[in-house]
């Protein structure tokens, strides 16, 4: 079993993640963002998603600015952005959308030896900082700022 | 005869997804949030094909099968797992409950309706 990854492998996980998962279900192309660094901001959802695995745990945040919700919702649901969706519909969108891409990072640790089962989707609004050791990586669709926070349960390199 | 399709997902997203994705076709979608209700569903609709999602709170996707499978009613009921999860060994376990199918989520209209149409007859709505 591999338990030492390195950082740079970890954020080409989670870009090819995010990349599929949001070109898949809503068609819009991603691309990295290093550049374009995202400010917090206090209406972000952030929907998290435990990484079980057998002796350790670890965890995705997507951090998604509102109007791209709103916006990716209509996409994939019909009607528009504006049209009024409940705050349950919009954390729901979000948790989904986290589910699918922490689901290929779970691939991904098995595929090195680390089998581990997801959580239950846990949504918020508002980005804080994260306090533990984390990779951290950022990309823009149709213009938006996404961003994806993951603690490995594998010790980074 | 119009096919019966149940969509057992605790998200209402991908319900929504899977109701707009069937509109255009002559078939009944019906909706349940749990493995719980979903069964309840199954044996009230007894539907031609069962659309299950693999994590759920209350009952989830495989106890969910598990009881179906033992419900002498329902055992024969084709299902297509819809799931995030693909590891090698929740593929394994629901392959052993007999489903038909697995589709990862996020899907392809194209590949999800394939798969379900290989079960029931998608046929399009006269007014669609």
């Amino acid at each position: 079993m591999n338990t030492s990854l390195p950082a740079s492998e970890l954020t080409r996980w989670m870009g090819t993640a995010l990349t599929e998962v949001v070109e898949t279900l809503l068609g819009g192309s991603v691309t990295n963002s290093t550049q374009v660094p995202i400010p917090p901001t206090p209406t972000a959802l952030v929907a998290e998603i435990a990484l079980i695995g057998a002796t350790s745990q670890g965890a995705v945040r997507l951090i998604l600015p509102d109007a791209f919700v709103r916006s990716a919702a209509a996409a994939l649901l019909g009607g528009s952005e504006a049209d009024p969706r409940s705050e349950a519909q919009l954390k729901d969108f979000g948790g989904e959308v986290a589910n699918m891409v922490a689901g290929r990072l779970a691939s991904e640790l098995r595929r090195v030896g680390f089998p581990c089962t997801l959580g239950t989707p846990s949504v918020s609004r508002g980005w804080v900082a994260p306090s533990e050791t984390i990779v951290t990586g950022e990309w823009l669709c149709q213009g938006f700022p996404l961003r994806l926070e993951f603690s490995s349960p594998l010790p980074p390199a | 005869m119009t096919p019966i399709i149940l969509s057992v997902d605790d998200s209402i997203t991908i319900r929504s997804v899977l109701a707009r994705l069937f509109r255009p076709f002559d078939c009944e979608l019906c909706e349940a949030a749990n493995g719980e209700e979903g069964l309840a569903v199954a044996a009230l609709k007894r539907p031609h094909l069962i659309l299950l999602d693999y994590n759920m709170p209350v009952l989830d996707g495989i106890a969910m099968l598990r009881r179906l499978r033992e419900d002498p009613e329902l055992k024969r009921t084709p299902v297509i797992m819809l799931t995030a999860e693909a590891g090698p060994e929740s593929i394994a376990t629901v392959a052993r409950l007999g489903v038909r199918d697995y589709v990862t989520k996020p899907f392809r209209d194209e590949q999800l309706l394939a798969k379900v149409g290989r079960i029931v007859p998608l046929v399009p709505r006269l007014n669609s």
